[in-house]
C-alpha cells in the first residue's frame, strides 16, 4: 500500500531516463560512425591527392615546355620565310594552339589538386598546397609571357619595331645625321619595348628596361658627339681667326699687352678644346660599347635570363610536389 | 472468482514492472555496450598510435629539411628581381611591386616553416625523452636557418638599395675627365653616403662591416676631390686633382677587399648554420628510427 503512490511517479521517471539513455546511445554511435566515415573519406581523397591528382599535375606540366619550344621555333620559322608577325603568328597557330592546350591542362590539373584542399583550411597539407599553387600559377604566367610576347620580341629589331635603326652605322655622314638617325629609330624602338615592358614574363620585362635605358644612354651619348663635333669645327675656324690675329699683331709689331691678351684668350681656348675632346672621348667610347653590346643584350635574354628563369622553377617545383606527398603520408601514417 | 481478480489486479502490477525492468535493463546493457563499443572506437586509434605519432614526425622533419633547399632559388630570384629594378632604376612602384611579390613570397616560405616547427612540437611522440631532446635540438638549428634567410632578405635589400644604387654610378657614369668631375663626384657621393647610411638599419654584423667599409672609401675619396673644389689657384687645383685621379686607382682594390671579407665572412657563418642543421637533423633521425624500431620490436613480440 505505501508503494502503491510512488510507483506511478516513478515509471515516468524510468521511461524518460530509459528514453534519454537510448538517444544517448544511438547519437554516440552515429557521431563515431560518422567520424569514421569523413576519417575514411578524407583517407581516400588524400590518397587519391597523391597517387592521381598529383601526377596528372606533374605530368600536365611535362607537357607545357616542348609545348612551348615547339612554337617558338614555329613562330621563328614562319618569320624567317620571310613573312610579317601577322602571316608569322598565322602560321604557327597550331603551335600556339597546341602550347594554349597544355597550359589550359595543366590549370585544370592544378584546380583538381586544391579542389577540397586548399579551401581556408589551416591543416599542413592546404599549406603546401597552397604553396605548390603559387609555384605553379607562377611558372605557368611566366611560360604564358614567354609565347605571348615572343612575336614582339622577336620583332624588336626587325622591321616592325625599328630597333635595327638603332645600329646607324656608315648611314650617316656626319655625328649631326647619326644622331638624327638615331633618334627617330629610338622613338618607334621605345615604343616596342614599352610595350614588352606589360609582359608576364618578367625576363622580358627586365631586357625591356635595360634596353630602354641603354637607347637613353645612346641618345644621350649621340647628342654629345654630334656637339662635340660642331664644336670642333667651330674651335678650327676661331684658331684660324687667331692665327691671323697673331700674324696682323706681328705685322703691326703690337703692344706686349696686346700680345699677352691674345695669348690669354689662344689659353683659354686650347682649354675649351681639350674640355670638349674629353668630352667627345668620354661619349664616343660610351657610345660605341653601347652599340657593340647590344646583340649580347639581346642573346642573353634567352640563353641566360629565361635559362636560369627555368632553372628556378625546376629547382622549386619538385620540391613543392615532394612536400605535399610527404604531408599526405604523414596525414595517412598508421 | 474474486480472489483470482484480486490476485489479477495484484498480480498484473508485478507482471507489467517486471516487463518494463526487462526492458529497462536490456537497454542499459545495450548502452553500456554501445558506450563500450564506442569508447572502444575512439581510444582504439590512439592506443595503437604511439607508432604513428613517430611516423609523423619522420615524415615531418623530412619535409622541414627538404623545405629548406626552397630558400636558395626564391632568394636569387629575389636578388635578381629586385637587383634590375634598382640598377634600371625603374621606379618606386615597381620596386614595391618586387618587394612585396618576391620578398614577401620568402617571407610567408619562413612563417610555413616555423608553423612546421611548432606543429611538430605539439607532438605526443615528445613525450619520450630521448625524442624530445633530438628534437628541439633539431628546431633550434632549423629555427637558425629560417633566421638567416630572413636576415639575408633585409640584407640583400640594403645592399642592393645603397652600393647597388646611388653608388654604383659613382665609378661608372661619371668623366675623369671632365672639368666639373670634382663637382659631380661630391654631389654623387653625397647620395650615395646618406644611402649607406640609412642601409646599416636592420643589417647583420658582416653587411655593416661591409657597408662601412664602402662608406669608408668613398667619404675618403669625397673628401679628396672636395679639396680640389676648395683650391683656390689654377696650380693648387691641378696638384689637388692629380693627387685625388691616382687615389681614384686605389678604390677597386679597396672595393674587391671588402667585398671578399664580406663574401668569406657570410659565407663561413652559412656554412656553420647548415652544419649545424644536418648534423641535428641526422641526430633527429637516428633517435626516431631508433623509437620505430622499439615499436616494431613489441608488436612482434605481441604476434
Amino acid at each position: 500500500m505505501t508503494i502503491e503512490p510512488v510507483r506511478p511517479k516513478r515509471r515516468p521517471l524510468l521511461i524518460v531516463l530509459a528514453i534519454a539513455l537510448v538517444l544517448a546511445v544511438i547519437a554516440s554511435v552515429v557521431v563515431v560512425t560518422l567520424t569514421n566515415v569523413a576519417a575514411q573519406q578524407r583517407k581516400e581523397s588524400l590518397a587519391l591527392l597523391k597517387d592521381q591528382r598529383l601526377a596528372a599535375l606533374v605530368e600536365a606540366r611535362g607537357k607545357i615546355q616542348p609545348a612551348t619550344n615547339a612554337y617558338l621555333a614555329a613562330y621563328k620559322k614562319a618569320r624567317n620565310l620571310p613573312a610579317s608577325q601577322e602571316e608569322a603568328e598565322k602560321n604557327s597557330a597550331k603551335e600556339r594552339d597546341d602550347f594554349q592546350q597544355a597550359i589550359s591542362s595543366a590549370r585544370t590539373a592544378l584546380n583538381e589538386v586544391q579542389s577540397g584542399n586548399g579551401g581556408g583550411e589551416a591543416d599542413e597539407i592546404a599549406v603546401a598546397v597552397t604553396q605548390l599553387g603559387d609555384s605553379y600559377q607562377a611558372y605557368m604566367d611566366s611560360m604564358e609571357g614567354l609565347v605571348e610576347s615572343y612575336p614582339r620580341f622577336e620583332g624588336l629589331f626587325r622591321q616592325d619595331a625599328g630597333c635595327s635603326g638603332l645600329f646607324v652605322g656608315s648611314k650617316a655622314s656626319n655625328l649631326r645625321e647619326r644622331q638624327t638617325l638615331l633618334s627617330q629609330a629610338a622613338g618607334t624602338c621605345r615604343e616596342a619595348v614599352n610595350q614588352l615592358k606589360q609582359s608576364k614574363n618578367i625576363s622580358y620585362v627586365e631586357f625591356a628596361r635595360t634596353l630602354d635605358n641603354e637607347i637613353a644612354q645612346l641618345e644621350t651619348h649621340a647628342e654629345t658627339t654630334a656637339k662635340s663635333e660642331e664644336n670642333y669645327n667651330e674651335f678650327v675656324r676661331l684658331k684660324d681667326e687667331y692665327q691671323k690675329k697673331v700674324d696682323d699683331a706681328t705685322a703691326r709689331n703690337a703692344s706686349d699687352e696686346e700680345y699677352r691678351k691674345i695669348t690669354e684668350e689662344l689659353k683659354a681656348l686650347n682649354t675649351r678644346i681639350k674640355n670638349n675632346r674629353s668630352e667627345f672621348d668620354f661619349a664616343a667610347k660610351r657610345y660605341l660599347t653601347g652599340v657593340k653590346d647590344m646583340p649580347t643584350l639581346v642573346d642573353d635574354v634567352f640563353s641566360k635570363n629565361i635559362a636560369e628563369q627555368l632553372k628556378h622553377h625546376d629547382a622549386v617545383i619538385p620540391i613543392r610536389v615532394q612536400v605535399v606527398k610527404d604531408e599526405v603520408d604523414a596525414e595517412l601514417a598508421e | 472468482m474474486g480472489d483470482r481478480s484480486l490476485e489479477e489486479t495484484v498480480s498484473a502490477p508485478t507482471k507489467g514492472r517486471s516487463g518494463r525492468t526487462v526492458i529497462i535493463a536490456v537497454a542499459l546493457v545495450a548502452a553500456l555496450v554501445a558506450v563500450g563499443v564506442g569508447t572502444w572506437l575512439i581510444l582504439s586509434k590512439p592506443a595503437g598510435d604511439g607508432r604513428a605519432d613517430v611516423v609523423r614526425l619522420d615524415k615531418h622533419r623530412v619535409i622541414v629539411d627538404n623545405s629548406m633547399n626552397l630558400y636558395d632559388p626564391l632568394v636569387q630570384q629575389f636578388s635578381g628581381r629586385y637587383s634590375n629594378v634598382i640598377a634600371e632604376k625603374a621606379g618606386q612602384s615597381e620596386e614595391e611591386k618586387v618587394l612585396a611579390r618576391d620578398r614577401e613570397r620568402i617571407a610567408r616560405e619562413s612563417q610555413a616553416n616555423r608553423q612546421r616547427l611548432d606543429h611538430m612540437a605539439e607532438s605526443a611522440a615528445l613525450k619520450d625523452q630521448e625524442l624530445a631532446q633530438a628534437f628541439n635540438r633539431f628546431k633550434d638549428q632549423y629555427g637558425a636557418v629560417i633566421a638567416y634567410n630572413d636576415q639575408l632578405l633585409v640584407n640583400t635589400t640594403n645592399i642592393y638599395r645603397s652600393v647597388g644604387g646611388p653608388c654604383a654610378s659613382l665609378h661608372s657614369s661619371l668623366n675623369v675627365a671632365s672639368e666639373s668631375y670634382a663637382q659631380d663626384y661630391v654631389k654623387n657621393a653625397d647620395e650615395c653616403l646618406a644611402a649607406l647610411r640609412t642601409a646599416k638599419d636592420g643589417a647583420d654584423a658582416e653587411t655593416v662591416t661591409l657597408i662601412s667599409a664602402v662608406e669608408a672609401v668613398i667619404s675618403g675619396q669625397r673628401a679628396k676631390q672636395q679639396e680640389v673644389l676648395d683650391s683656390k689657384d689654377s696650380l693648387e687645383r691641378l696638384a689637388k686633382s692629380t693627387t685625388a685621379a691616382v687615389a681614384l686607382l686605389d678604390i677597386n682594390e679597396a672595393f674587391a677587399k671588402a667585398q671578399t671579407t664580406y663574401e668569406t665572412a657570410t659565407k663561413d657563418k652559412y656554412s656553420k648554420i647548415i652544419e649545424n642543421a644536418n648534423s641535428s637533423n641526422s641526430e633527429f633521425e637516428s633517435v626516431l628510427k631508433k623509437s620505430l624500431e622499439q615499436f616494431d620490436a613489441v608488436s612482434g613480440e605481441g604476434k
